[in-house]
């Protein structure tokens, strides 16, 4: 009896103890919601370690930097019907092009000259001057001057500080005259650098090649500026290197745009809050409110209504359940998973501008090595015929269809580049008809009164890439060049491995891959090849440099961005002296030339001057655009032709957004998305949220 | 201990050191050729004996582990490791503190129940949490307890959240991450405790002990425990030095910010410095483990002292 008591009374302690820890922990919640606080929640897989505007270096860094920050001009909706944006003077009041007035300026800072032109001509394109917003002011108050401009990008072109984005301002389309000699440490005299004050509120900028006004001030999007004393107090020697903290803490970061960075907890949490002293908030009724000195759709609007903003780091299940209990404002769903949210009306995609592609190394003696490693028969790869069969045989909607989050393409400028945006935000290169034109050609699709597509866009618009016959053919012919030649012997089996992502593979990866191997099997039955297998392998560092160093014969990737100026895109894969060009072994750019039609006239370069030849001070940088989008379309067709690359699909962004809150407008535009954290509104505060999501049992549907 | 140490702090060294890792592409040339001037620059293109002599001087004579580039850029690796720590220890701390006298008295009640329902039942579900990796629970637990019930967080409170490390609200948010510590270690607790009691049981002395007069549950507890433990107290005492090494698949699974998270991190983007820090401090955790567990048997158990008669 006693026992039995003992025991009654130590279970009845243990329900009570668990109760009351229940009870306890059910205060436990993260926030207290409050009401006409407007929080924006969302995650990242890793938060950024260093938002220094000198050398950040992945996206998680530049999305930091974004909140705390402001450009001298930003971009966003003015008619989002029409899809017509407009630039916005921020920390700049006004940038006009002065050159006239300043040609001086042209020869004290060794600006470099177009051969034909006599500095005394030159009215425009080199010399700008940034009128700064007097009522910017840095976090703690103090305002910002010309001053912190001109400390600011002496420190990033510092030679002893090796900064990441210093290329920006030395070696880019607004390189600025005489930085380069400064980062090299040609000279220790600033003055000789084209960045100068005129009076407190004023610079000059003086670039080393003429530039489009419009490109400048796109070049104008990001900004230099680091707080003097913070960056001085972080430097240090780290051997060899100087280096600063400035930017990897919140002690560490002053910020000058619409949030601060109130706290940050290393791989775990950073949180952002309304900058009261950002020149764009006005106080009312103790709360800091914000509208737009421009119009859009006609009117002014409340513009950065959130109030705050906190990124939580997460992998991307949980990511999913917090979403779906209503507390994440966004989630990025896999493309396993956008089957099912593929009809949502929070479902926010977009295109990006990087085309996924094959490219290769063609070199023999590399490919015989690689052969006796790891590959079998991947000589094949150096007969121009067998990669356009591959380029033939491959089914691109098949290819994406069986995956989500891409779309087929087959040429290497998809259609989210714009080649006059400046001026006609309908400028899209690939709807051009000069660019159809030339695709149409390259895949031997007429179009006419008596053929089978009456119009160009018809004719264009019926082009996917895939002609199973004529890969079969080609497979047959090149069998038996390469058989004839030596290099293959025939029913061989062929087996070579594709450098294809710097992570581990996932699903996807292994369904397009098996894909790839069915269609060139396909096209390959019959025509005296082997089978084919093509083998993905993950985890490279670095598959853009491995392909040419001769690891792998085939490499899966992209170029992409620099979407509002495509006539200089090319140098990608023409300028060697540029970039590291992915294909290797093919070609010699420098020294192979290619001939052009230029307004009627045959014109003969090396691939890598007219890659050049269109920008900065080209021979054709200042033709009209009729003139360059030839060039243009001209040059991409007969580098496609060369089947050293093979376009295959672009990526695309899908984003759920939250019941809490809304976009500014579900058109898609390239200039400034979908709105923005500026343009975002809300539909709850966060304690109507909070009741919302009490009533729905904190589970949502998106489906 | 010193030597062991030094040879595996060489290969880790040697071997990360090996791993390809050309200095990162930039997007242009001279990007690239930035990035190439800041890597030779921090001697990165230097022989690795000389690079290795460099690290170890500077331990030596200064105590500097190297900085951090990547995970968190300019920072001592050592401050890094540091920060990491606590939340590494506090977690495997709760997890311990549940599952030790959880994982003993389920053993010592399957023990004395040998045989009988609550043996098979305590064997039955010991076998599943065994079998079943901490991170399957881990999936588990957030799926019910958090998406489903709503009952708990699915991932810990930052410190800003949660006002500290040891507030109320912090040890809410642990408790899936705890649970699903705790689960792997209750059973292993609970099949050894069981084993060793049931042996310690069917011991003749347990026999002389019942005979001498006294009952079950006192020549149990005065006898029979006490002579089980023996094997257990050590078991539990490398348990508390492993809560150092944390567990890098639940760090990843509850964002735990903690060492663990920390060394995978280290590895991915080859951050050198953090990696060796990592390493040695991982492969001193390891080696103290041994030493002291060795040491705790003579303690604990005087037959095995040495030089005792």
């Amino acid at each position: 009896m006693k026992k039995s008591i003992q025991r009654f009374i130590l279970a009845l302690l243990m329900v009570s103890i668990l109760i009351g820890t229940l009870v306890c922990f059910s205060g436990c919640s993260r926030n207290k919601e409050m009401k006409g606080q407007y929080t924006y929640k969302t995650y990242m897989s890793s938060l950024g370690t260093n938002w220094n505007p000198h050398s950040w270096e992945v996206n998680a860094d530049s999305l930091m930097l974004e909140y705390l920050s402001t450009p001298l001009v930003g971009v966003s909706v003015s008619n989002s019907k029409e899809g017509i944006y407009t630039w916005v003077f921020e920390m700049a009041e006004s940038i006009t092009d002065v050159t006239a007035q300043h040609r001086d300026d042209l020869a004290k800072y060794k600006a470099s000259i177009p051969n034909a032109q006599s500095p005394d001509a030159i009215e425009k394109g080199y010399v700008f001057e940034i009128k700064l917003n007097k009522n910017a002011k840095w976090q703690n108050g103090e305002a910002i001057t010309a001053d912190d401009y001109i400390y600011s990008m002496k420190a990033l072109l510092d030679p002893k500080m090796k900064n990441y984005r210093a290329n920006l301002y030395y070696s880019e389309e607004s390189a600025i005259a005489g930085a380069r000699n400064y980062y090299e440490g040609k000279t220790s005299d600033f003055s000789s650098v084209g960045l100068y004050k005129a009076d407190d509120y004023t610079i000059r900028y003086v670039t080393q090649n003429p530039i489009d006004y419009n490109y400048f001030l796109n070049a104008c999007t990001s900004n230099w500026l680091v707080y003097e004393k913070l960056y001085e107090q972080g430097k240090r020697d780290a051997g060899g290197v100087i280096v600063t903290n400035y930017g990897t803490s919140a002690e560490t970061t002053m910020s000058y745009g619409p949030y601060k960075l109130s706290s940050i907890q290393t791989a775990k949490q950073a949180v952002f809050e309304q900058n009261p002293n950002w020149y764009g908030y006005e106080s009312k009724d103790g709360k800091l409110i914000s509208y737009t000195n421009f119009d859009i759709d006609g009117s002014k609007r409340r513009q950065y209504q959130t109030t705050k903003i906190i990124i939580d780091v997460m992998d991307e299940q949980s990511a999913k359940n917090a979403f779906l209990r209503g507390e994440l404002s966004e989630w990025s769903p896999s493309a396993d998973e956008l089957s099912v949210y593929s009809s949502s009306d929070r479902l926010y995609k977009n295109t990006e501008t990087y085309t996924m592609s094959l490219f290769f190394n063609t070199n023999k003696d590399v490919l015989r090595r690689l052969d006796a490693q790891s590959n079998k028969n991947s000589i094949v790869l150096s007969n121009k015929k067998f990669r356009q069969a591959i380029s033939l045989a491959i089914n691109r909607s098949k290819f994406v269809g069986a995956t989500s989050g891409y779309v087929p393409e087959y040429a290497l400028l998809n259609k989210l580049y714009f080649y006059d945006i400046y001026n006609d935000p309908k400028s899209s290169y690939r709807n051009s008809d000069t660019a159809m034109k030339g695709i149409c050609k390259l895949y031997g699709v007429e179009y006419g009164e008596d053929k089978t597509h009456k119009t160009l866009t018809d004719a264009y618009n019926s082009i996917s890439g895939y002609d199973e016959n004529k890969a079969k053919s080609l497979m047959k012919q090149a069998c038996d060049e390469l058989v004839a030649a030596g290099l293959y012997k025939r029913g061989d089996a062929i087996s070579i491995q594709i450098g294809w992502s710097k992570g581990a593979l996932s699903a996807d990866d292994n369904k397009q891959i098996s894909l790839l191997n069915e269609f060139l099997n396909s096209a390959a039955a019959g025509s005296g090849f082997g089978k084919i297998t093509l083998a993905a392998i993950g985890n490279i560092e670095n598959r853009y440099a491995a392909v040419p160093a001769g690891e792998y014969a085939i490499g899966y990737g992209a170029w992409g961005g620099a979407a509002f100026y495509p006539f200089r895109n090319f140098q990608v894969y023409m300028d060697p002296d540029q970039y590291s060009i992915n294909e290797a072994g093919c070609y010699d750019p420098k020294t192979e030339t290619i001939t052009l039609d230029v307004g009627g006239e045959k014109i003969t370069k090396t691939w890598q001057n007219w890659s050049r030849s269109m920008t900065g001070a080209g021979e054709y940088a200042d033709s009209d655009i009729e003139t360059k989008l030839s060039i243009l379309s001209q040059l991409e067709c007969a580098f496609l032709e060369t089947y050293y690359r093979i376009p295959l699909c672009s990526l695309t962004t899908s984003t759920m957004l939250s019941y809490q809150c809304d976009y500014y407008t579900e058109q898609y535009n390239i200039m400034y998305g979908f709105g923005g954290i500026r343009l975002l509104s809300y539909n709850y505060d966060d304690a109507q949220w909070a009741a919302y999501l009490k009533k729905q049992k904190n589970s949502l549907s998106y489906e | 201990m010193f030597f062991t140490l030094f040879i595996i702090v060489t290969l880790c060294f040697t071997l990360i050191r090996a791993l390809p890792s050309s200095p990162p592409e930039g997007t242009s040339v001279a990007q690239s050729q930035i990035i190439l001037e800041r890597w030779d620059a921090l001697g990165y293109n230097q022989p690795l004996l000389v690079q290795f002599g460099i690290y170890l001087k500077n331990i030596v004579t200064k105590l500097d582990f190297g900085t951090s580039w990547k995970i968190s850029k300019t920072r001592p690796a050592l401050d890094i490791l540091i920060e990491r720590l606590p939340p590494t220890i506090i977690v495997n701390s709760y997890a311990l503190m549940l599952s030790i006298p959880l994982g003993i008295l389920l053993g010592i009640w399957a023990a004395i129940r040998k045989n009988k329902w609550q043996d098979h039942l305590i064997s039955t579900v010991v076998m599943f949490f065994v079998s079943v990796p901490s991170y399957i629970y881990a999936f588990l637990l957030q799926y019910f307890l958090f998406f489903k019930l709503g009952w708990f967080e699915q991932t810990i409170y930052s410190l800003s959240d949660a006002g500290g490390w040891f507030t109320g609200k912090m040890l809410y948010s642990m408790t899936l991450p705890v649970l699903a510590l705790s689960f792997g270690q209750i059973a292993g607790l609970c099949r050894f405790t069981r084993a060793e009691l049931t042996e310690a049981l069917t011991s003749d002395y347990m026999l002389l002990a019942r005979a001498k007069g006294l009952s079950y549950s006192q020549a149990t507890t005065r006898h029979a425990l006490k002579n089980a433990m023996v094997p257990i107290l050590p078991m539990i005492i490398s348990s508390f030095i492993g809560i150092l090494g944390g567990s890098l698949v639940i760090e990843s699974i509850f964002s735990i910010p903690g060492v663990g998270q920390l060394y995978v991190q280290s590895v991915q983007q080859r951050d050198y410095d953090v990696f060796m820090l990592n390493s040695i401090f991982y492969t001193l955790t390891g080696l103290l483990a041994g030493i002291i567990v060795d040491i705790s048997y003579g303690f604990i158990d005087p037959r095995i002292r040495m030089g005792e008669k």
